[in-house]
């Protein structure tokens, strides 16, 4: 770790803007740069309920200095004219394992082990308060890049294993500052779930019953050592003690674990944040009665193969309503007036995020207080309300430049600024550039659409009805694409810019004689009527069931009853 | 005549009035069954990470969503004890539910139950058939030890918490005390003729009562020591030789105990017997020429008085609850077929209506199937359905 730290230093401390004043500098000349930066003319979203149109946003140093309609911009300021483009505060993800190492499984042996293995800490090796996410840190630049990409400026991590997990740390996704400055807090709250560690065999608990009494014996024993009584060091009592007053997170399972996480929390007075599963909406009741702040999933099921009619059989009910009713997660939760953050947790891959959250939104979540449930929400949960989630005067420069309005489908990311460090996601003067065009040659005319991805664009070419093989990519204002006559095998090469103030693109096409001509693609306008129509049928599917969960598993009842081996 | 959830009136035309009035022309009512020992409708049953669990409880893992929660209605059961596994000595306390199909776990809990928590004996609790060698206890001998040790424990325990002066608070002890002030009951897992009089007397040297021998099938060898002791038996009906020590077993078991003067129940244990325990029941008419009204006792009354529920449920009697059972035919045929199921006065279930939301889940998977099948978000990749085994519990399910 101290290794690690000093290469980072070495490495990147020339190239670093906020220089620590007290370093020496041996690789060149030391320097400080002290430069403001404005944004103007953006409609500037300082919190996700206040937005300022046509607003600046000056920063310095990786802070904010001024946000809002007048601010009076010094010299020497470097001005980046948004010409109405967006900034919203950069997104939280309150819930992760970033940078740490996963930890490795205990070898099996045979026999199971029912006494602790370890010496001088509590009896129970799935019990590891005394645990420090900081300890095991290494900022992982690639998974750094994979969050900013989705929006995220700021990510809290902790060792996910075992059932006291000791403490976490707040960290910006800034790849050019080292530790010392992207740590926005070493020990940024105390981690627990019902889940035992991969790195001890002890036996106990065994049951999720044993993992709810082990959590509650482990807190009444830390009340015991803290008023002196017990003869015996414990380390884990003690740091479970030290770290006391820090925000609790407790990672639940299931709806009904959230129950039981909620049941601690109150018996103790820990007013546990509850990392929830996705299936509040099932049980909905009894999750609002629990008064508790969550942080939520967004891992969907996905849905079933449903073309062979034998397969078929084997789905539940259960299994097909939580495929079609799980998006509308979020909104149920929030429509209950639930407070709740999100988190990247539990998906396969980060960019799964945006897709599955604009789903939610499809499916009735508001888009207000999804960004509040990305930026506010996460920052008072984790208690640094000062530091970050909004763009007021004093936090962290986290902010991302949109082409428009946010979780829109058209929207671009172009930038994502983590403590007042660019980072490029796409050009500024990257456009949607999706639609069908024109392209007319002396002898041909092609009919092109692009579609797909914003980042993932898709062309098709057709010849009147012929479809055509093509390639397209698209990049820095420049459009390339290629087009095969499948018969012929005659190839047409040709590269465009983009023009400015419309998406048509011009440039030079080579023909497969080897001529080159000027051409201009023009793009069709689309009907309004048209879009009207796209966006109804996009409106969300989902079955409102009229059954509540009462049924649910309602389809067991065709089944027979498994046989088991009876060991009575 | 049922009023508020409990039964206001018994008798012949009853002023009607305002009631809704079901005709069970031809048909049997009766009280719903209770189900001493059944291992549903939770998603743990076993901590068995240790030789005493009496910190945990299955209250804390109740699944409200266990389809078997609703098959137990369709076999006219109305209150059920999910009992801890027998992986151990001392296990965890037990949670009392009537089966409400749609409540959440809370709501299942039968409110105000007496405390109870499982106990074992024999094979299972020295892990003679897996291969574990290191915990204790490993023979019959150390279990006896095992309960002397943490009883002795537990009077100390209560000493200092009363001494005033500052005691760790444990869990485990806390329920033990419990034990030892009759404030909760043991429902112990037993075969053996040996054992059982070994916890008996482990039982009266501190001073209290084994509660209810589960199993219990050589209850029949020591009947009269049990009724001297004041334990009830909870057995099965006629299942038997699955193991070394149930090689003794005998269907006549639940008729020589009844007739020693034991309180007798029958219980399931077993998520598909718990839908038929009338027929259970009726067996030991059959073997042991036991009274039809002694055996239906065996799964109502009897089982309430194990539980501590009599006052409550358990026969129907003014001022009870309205838990009921409307069956097509005398209950302990195997032709009967339970109707509608009535817990403190709600319809829970209705066969009749069963029929009408089968068709209508029918319906709804067609249009879920289309749903899917029409799913266009092609960066998914379908998964291709797999059958599921659902794991069902029994007392060794770890």
């Amino acid at each position: 770790m101290k290794k690690t730290l000093f290469t980072c230093l070495l490495l990147i401390s020339v190239a670093t803007s906020i220089a620590q004043d007290y370093f020496p500098t041996n690789s060149g000349l030391k320097q400080e740069n002290n430069n403001y930066t404005a944004f103007t003319n953006a409609t500037l979203y300082i919190s996700p309920n206040k937005v300022i149109k046509k607003g600046t946003l000056l920063i310095q140093n990786g802070k904010v200095v001024e946000s809002g309609k007048s601010v009076v911009i010094p010299d020497n300021t470097i001005v980046i004219d948004l010409n109405g483009n967006y900034i919203y505060p950069s997104f939280i993800d309150p819930y992760s394992s970033f940078g740490i190492p996963k930890t490795k499984k205990v070898k099996w042996e045979n026999g199971p082990q029912y006494e602790s293995k370890r010496e001088g800490f509590y009896w129970n090796d799935h019990v590891m308060p005394e645990n420090r996410a900081i300890d095991r840190f290494e900022y992982d630049r690639k998974k750094a890049d994979e969050l900013r990409k989705a929006g995220f400026g700021v990510i809290n991590t902790h060792i996910m294993d075992g059932i006291a997990r000791g403490t976490g740390i707040l960290v910006t996704l800034n790849d050019r500052l080292n530790n010392s400055e992207r740590i926005i807090n070493d020990s940024s709250g105390q981690y627990f779930s019902f889940k035992k560690s991969e790195a001890s065999r002890q036996s106990y608990p065994s049951s999720h019953m044993g993992a709810i009494a082990l959590l509650k014996q482990m807190h009444y024993d830390a009340k015991w050592y803290a008023d002196g009584h017990a003869k015996n060091k414990d380390l884990s009592l003690e740091a479970l003690n030290t770290n006391k007053s820090l925000p609790s997170f407790i990672e639940s399972g299931d709806k009904r674990k959230n129950i039981n996480a909620d049941d601690i929390s109150d018996l103790f007075d820990l007013n546990y944040t509850i990392i929830g599963a996705g299936d509040e909406y099932e049980a909905i009741e009894s999750i609002k009665a629990t008064q508790s702040k969550y942080i939520i999933p967004i891992n969907f099921p996905e849905p079933y193969d449903v073309s062979d009619p034998y397969a078929i059989k084997y789905l539940t009910i259960a299994e097909m309503r939580d495929w079609n009713q799980a998006p509308t997660n979020l909104r149920v939760l929030s429509k209950n007036n639930i407070e709740f953050a999100l988190t990247t947790f539990k998906l396969k891959k980060v960019s799964e995020f945006d897709k599955n959250l604009k789903k939610a939104i499809k499916y009735g979540f508001d888009k207000t207080k999804a960004l509040e449930a990305l930026t506010v929400i996460p920052a008072a949960m984790l208690g640094q309300s000062d530091k970050v989630g909004t763009l007021k005067k004093g936090r962290y420069a986290n902010f991302l430049i949109m082409s428009g309005e946010l979780f829109d489908e058209e929207t671009i990311l172009y930038e994502n600024w983590v403590q007042g460090t660019k980072n490029s996601i796409n050009s500024l003067s990257k456009k949607d550039i999706r639609g069908t065009y024109t392209l007319t040659t002396d002898e041909k005319k092609f009919d092109i659409s692009i579609a797909g991805n914003i980042n993932k664009l898709k062309a098709t070419v057709k010849v009147d009805t012929l479809i055509y093989d093509s390639k397209l990519s698209y990049k820095d204002d420049w459009v390339t694409i290629s087009i095969t006559d499948k018969e012929t095998k005659d190839v047409y090469n040709s590269k465009a810019l983009i023009e400015k103030n419309h998406s048509n693109f011009s440039g030079i096409l080579i023909l497969p004689d080897g001529t080159q001509t000027n051409f201009t693609a023009l793009k069709k306008e689309e009907k309004k009527e048209e879009k009207k129509e796209k966006q109804k049928e996009e409106k969300n599917s989902h079955v409102e069931s009229s059954t509540s969960n009462l049924s649910k598993c309602w389809l067991w009842l065709f089944r027979k009853s498994q046989k088991t081996n009876y060991f009575i | 005549m049922v009023k508020n959830g409990k039964i206001e009136k018994i008798g012949k035309n009853l002023a009607s009035g305002n009631l809704l009035t079901i005709d069970a022309t031809g048909k049997h009512l009766t009280t719903g069954i209770i189900d001493e020992h059944s291992h549903i409708a939770a998603t743990s049953i076993n901590e068995g990470g240790q030789n005493s669990s009496a910190e945990v409880t299955i209250e804390d893992v109740l699944d409200p969503e266990d389809i078997n929660i609703y098959r137990n209605l369709a076999g006219g059961v109305t209150a059920i004890q999910i009992l801890h596994g027998s992986a151990n000595p001392i296990g965890g306390r037990s949670a009392i539910i009537k089966p409400r199909w749609g409540a959440d776990a809370k709501g299942l809990l039968y409110k105000d139950a007496p405390k109870f928590i499982k106990f074992a004996l024999g094979e299972n609790v020295k892990q003679s058939n897996w291969q574990s060698y290191s915990r204790f206890p490993q023979t019959r001998m150390g279990v006896e030890q095992l309960y002397v040790n943490y009883f002795t424990r537990a009077k100390e325990y209560e000493v200092k918490k009363l001494s005033g002066k500052p005691y760790r608070y444990d869990l485990e002890m806390e329920v033990l005390v419990e034990i030892l002030n009759k404030e909760r009951f043991i429902s112990c897992h037993s075969y053996v003729q040996s054992e059982i009089n070994m916890l008996m007397k482990v039982a009266e040297r501190f001073n209290f009562r084994i509660n209810t021998f589960t199993h219990i099938l050589e209850g029949y060898k020591v009947a009269d020591k049990m009724r001297e002791h004041g334990v009830g038996g909870s057995t099965f009906s006629d299942w038997w030789a699955y193991k070394y020590e149930v090689k003794d077993a005998i269907p006549h078991n639940a008729s020589i105990m009844a007739a020693a003067g034991v309180t007798v129940a029958i219980n399931s244990d077993d998520a598909e017997m718990s839908r038929r325990l009338n027929q259970e029941a009726a067996k030991s008419i059959k073997y042991g020429g036991m009274s039809e009204e002694e055996a239906w006792k065996m799964v109502t009354l009897n089982p309430a008085k194990l539980l501590h529920l009599d006052d409550k449920v358990g026969s129907i009697k003014v001022g009870k609850d309205a838990d009921l059972v409307l069956w097509s035919d005398h209950p302990l045929s195997v032709y009967a077929i339970a109707e509608k199921t009535l817990i403190e006065g709600a319809v829970y279930f209705d066969i009749e209506k069963d029929k009408l939301q089968r068709a209508a889940i029918k319906k709804e998977k067609n249009k879920l199937i289309k749903l899917m099948r029409d799913d266009k978000d092609k960066g998914i990749k379908k998964k291709i359905p797999v059958k599921k085994q659902k794991k069902q519990f029994t007392c060794e399910s770890l």
